[in-house]
């Protein structure tokens, strides 16, 4: 180890030369390529810190998890396909209803757009990796820890059974003995660290590592979104995470506080303020980065720059602090002012506003555009059409009275399918077929995927469209069957008919990843004629990004790059070295060393894992996972501090220039 | 546009631009505020649910009768809760000018004010302790005491933290000496500990003056 530092001391000054000829490209490749190798076997596996490998498992593994969901989802409909079905229980419909809901908020619709998020912003924004590659690798890991706990409770029988929102009183000690709801809470709080420690990531990464020249008025849509949703996701996700550990210490034996107890001044309106000033964001968080994607996806596909930028960035953050105005409108069957009511269903109709401005900006970009009709774009297209019809069933449950006559039916959840499945899953499916080229070097076959869009966008209107009707009929939601004489049964039929043909949508998309994964038409660097600096490098990338940092000089780094514009050179090909600039304007105002790889971030996810594992069942998991913390924090520091830049002691080291454009002055172009 | 088609490019040489700036240009300095913005949020949310405890007690506190002898206006004491708020106050003397010393990468006065940090922040967590006893409530008592004890609590949890995060940097100065990192880590490390005494003086003031004056 020790040599090795001494080694790169003495070359501390190899930096990339300012002259880019073949020799020096090929020769200072080969140290990057060596600086920055993965490493491999199986401690590798766990030791990985770049953030494509994250990024890209962490969607992996967010579609695991949205499989897993799915097959719950899909046994709910063979349960309720006709009257006085006997396929599940009570008892296990109830775990399983609420697992799926879990599942696919925490496990998949958050992670999976974070995990976008990871992989492509940091090539978007043209750096070489996220800010804090220790920390992203340490989200990983406890998120998959997270999603490994609740789907192992309910493969125990301790699958959570509250619902997904986890209602007090049903929730408390009261009512759910046992350790089911105990396992809900824990699993709730370690993926949302994860999502905590993504946006801390993403934004820092967005704010101090652009390209010079990429101004915050050039940064990519599908950037802006992303940080729009990690700012959400940091006044968000702490309500949550607090709610569920008051919870845990309210049904808690030796502990038994009592904020949700009525008779010793709790309150269990509380639950629900608290949890739904985390579940609205929430919709937006997974909404927002899909916006991303769709803007992404239409001025590629469009051939033009994007009609009404401004607007559009505009609308995501209005979207944002709006998003924090509306929670009650899901509470409007519980005892509230009624003025109150009143301003949320005001704010709640308020959201239209920005959404279809959003909507009306993407069509004009599109009817402006030359259409290249391939299946990301035909996937948007049925995001319009499903999203725009949950939009609209959307503001009717704005209204009060309606939503009390709707409440806890299933036009609430045919409402929140066609907003999520709609607004987040299709982008999302478009977005697999956008950028797996870039991931894997192969297309997914276009053909193959036009009959993924067809069976999907069928599939989802027989499952869901019936749904309406059957709310409006009367079905309440979270039923495990109903009597013949409700006449609900045809309309069941149907929606279980639907959950098959998408399901066999979902089985030729596995199909179609499969199979191009290996065999795919091999793609080149910028395949669709793309905009953005993802495309800029071969695909896949290599593990360095950029061997040369670019300069940005216009919103579409790529259609708008000047002639012959300059590319950033000097940096240390030895050390794990990127280019950070200021926060406006993205000139450079130093060098920032990042982390090398380590197993550190992996144990401390055990070791953090196991503190929520056992704090189910004792509250001195707590003081005791506390040192270990500790413990393995302080071999983080410690490792992460080797190799450091030392400066002889009591002398301060002047930089041997004047930090330039970061204070206005040029710096040297050479060439 | 890959990498072999740029040769022949200008370069932008950054070669020369420093490795540490020490201010609000590091990526880890935004990272410490944006840990600092989840913080915050969680201590208004904590807030929240006092002042929603208020609303459901009437009086509030609520007397205290399930043990002897019986108090009719549980208010918390002031004495010790003060005491230990003047002392987290005092603190920001040697925190400032240990952040200070850091910039100026002054070896010597780092390792002095280091420990003199430490030495308040082991007692601002060792009266804490004796400060629960001022709420004159348990935490299972009844909401308004599960909540004032999980604020104080959780205010005790980045009292521990800091004494962590300091006698980690007391180890590595003392052993391997201030490098620019580690000069870098105690700068936001200070804002940490700036923040998490100015918390306090809004939650002091929640806990133990408002449900005597208002």
């Amino acid at each position: 180890m020790k040599d090795e530092e001494e080694k790169i001391q003495e070359r501390e000054d190899w930096r990339q030369s300012a002259d880019i000829t073949p020799e020096t490209v090929e020769s200072e490749r080969r140290e990057l390529e060596k600086t920055w190798a993965e490493p491999r076997g199986i401690i590798g596996w766990f030791t990985v810190t770049n953030h494509k490998t994250i990024g890209l498992r962490t969607i992996i593994t967010a579609f695991i998890f949205f499989l897993c969901a799915g097959i719950l989802a899909a046994l709910m409909r063979l349960q309720l396909m006709k009257p006085e079905n006997t396929l599940l229980g009570p008892d296990i419909y109830n775990q399983i209803f609420t697992v799926h809901g879990t599942a696919m908020m925490f496990l998949f619709a958050v992670p999976v757009m974070q995990g976008f998020g990871i992989y492509l912003v940091p090539l978007m924004v043209g750096t070489r990796n996220i800010a804090f590659p220790r920390m992203n690798a340490f989200g990983y890991y406890v998120y998959l820890i997270g999603g490994i706990l609740l789907f192992a409770g309910l493969i125990l029988n301790v699958g959570p059974d509250a619902g997904w929102f986890a209602y007090v009183p049903l929730s408390g000690p009261e009512y759910a003995p046992g350790k089911r709801v105990d396992l809900w809470s824990q699993v709730v709080s370690l993926t949302e660290i994860a999502a905590l420690v993504g946006a801390v990531e993403i934004i820092t990464t967005v704010f101090k590592q652009r390209a010079p020249g990429m101004s915050l008025n050039r940064i990519p849509l599908f950037v802006w979104a992303q940080v729009v949703t990690s700012f959400m996701v940091i006044f968000a996700m702490p309500a949550v995470m607090l709610a569920s550990s008051l919870l845990s210490m309210d049904r808690m034996m030796h502990v038994s506080t009592h904020f949700f107890n009525q008779a010793e001044g709790g309150d269990p309106i509380l639950w629900q303020h608290l949890f739904w000033f985390f579940g609205h964001p929430e919709v937006y968080i997974i909404f927002i980065p899909a916006t991303g994607m769709v803007s992404a996806i239409i001025t590629t596909f469009a051939r033009r720059r994007m009609f009404g930028y401004t607007p559009l960035v505009l609308t995501m953050i209005a979207t944002g602090f709006i998003g924090f105005g509306v929670w009650v409108h899901h509470m409007f069957a519980t005892p509230l002012p009624q003025l109150g009511q009143s301003i949320f269903t005001a704010a709640s109709m308020l959201i239209v506003i920005p959404n279809g401005v959003q909507i009306f900006c993407w069509l004009a970009t599109l009817w402006t555009g030359k259409l290249n009709l391939k299946t990301p774009l035909i996937f948007v297209f049925g995001f319009f059409a499903i999203f725009v019809l949950g939009g609209l069933t959307g503001v009717m449950l704005a209204s009060v009275p309606l939503d009390l006559q709707l409440h806890d039916t299933f036009f609430v959840v045919a409402h929140f399918h066609y907003v999520l499945i709609g607004g987040a899953v299709f982008p999302l499916f478009g977005a697999v077929y956008y950028w797996f080229p870039k991931w894997t070097g192969r297309f997914l076959s276009e053909k193959a995927g036009i009959v993924n869009f067809l069976l999907l966008f069928v599939g989802f209107n027989l499952v869901f469209f019936p749904m309406h009707i059957l709310g409006l009929n009367g079905m309440p939601r979270r039923v495990y069957t109903y009597v013949p004489e409700t006449g609900w049964g045809d309309l069941n039929f149907l929606a279980t008919a639907g959950a098959f043909v998408m399901s066999l949508g979902v089985l030729a998309f596995l199909g179609n990843v499969a199979y191009s994964w290996k065999r795919g038409t091999a793609a080149s660097a910028n395949p669709w004629g793309a905009d953005t600096l993802e495309w800029a490098v071969e695909s896949p990338p290599p593990p360095y990004n950029f061997q040369y940092i670019r300069t940005v000089q216009g919103r579409h780094a790529i259609w708008e790059q000047a002639e012959n514009a300059p590319v950033v050179t000097g940096l240390s090909v030895l050390r794990r070295e990127t280019l950070s600039t200021t926060i406006h304007d993205a000139a450079p105002s130093h060098r920032y060393e990042l982390q090398k790889d380590s197993i550190i971030p992996f144990l401390l996810a055990v070791v953090v894992g196991g503190v929520f594992i056992s704090f189910m069942f004792t509250p001195w998991g707590l003081p005791v996972g506390m040192v270990l913390c500790f413990l393995v924090l302080f071999g983080w520091f410690w490792s992460n501090s080797v190799g450091h830049r030392p400066f002889t002691h009591g002398e301060i080291r002047e930089p041997e220039a004047p930090p330039p454009s970061a204070h206005g002055k040029p710096l040297e172009v050479n060439g | 546009m890959t990498d072999e088609e740029l040769i022949g490019r200008k370069a932008l040489d950054v070669s020369k631009l420093p490795s540490t700036l020490l201010d609000y240009n590091e990526p880890i300095w935004w990272g410490n505020l944006l840990l600092l913005f989840i913080e915050t949020t969680m201590f208004v949310i904590l807030v929240s649910v006092y002042f929603s405890v208020w609303m459901n007690l009437d009086p509030f506190p609520p007397p205290m009768v399930d043990r002897l002898p019986v108090i009719y206006n549980p208010v918390p004491d002031l004495t010790l809760p003060t005491i230990n708020l003047i002392l987290l106050l005092v603190s920001l003397v040697p925190a400032i000018l240990l952040d200070l010393s850091a910039r100026k990468k002054d070896e010597a006065k780092v390792k002095l004010y280091l420990i003199l940090t430490i030495a308040f922040n082991i007692a601002a967590i060792v009266l804490r302790f004796y400060e629960f006893d001022a709420l004159h409530f348990k935490w299972d008592d009844n909401a308004y005491g599960s909540i004032t004890w999980t604020i104080l609590g959780t205010h005790l949890l980045h009292l521990f933290v800091m004494a962590a995060e300091d006698s980690y940097m007391l180890a590595w100065t003392f052993t391997e000496g201030l490098d620019e990192k580690h000069a870098l880590d105690l700068t936001v490390m200070a804002v940490y500990w700036y923040w998490i005494v100015g918390i306090w003086v809004l939650l002091y003031s929640l806990v133990y003056l408002a449900p005597r004056f208002l």
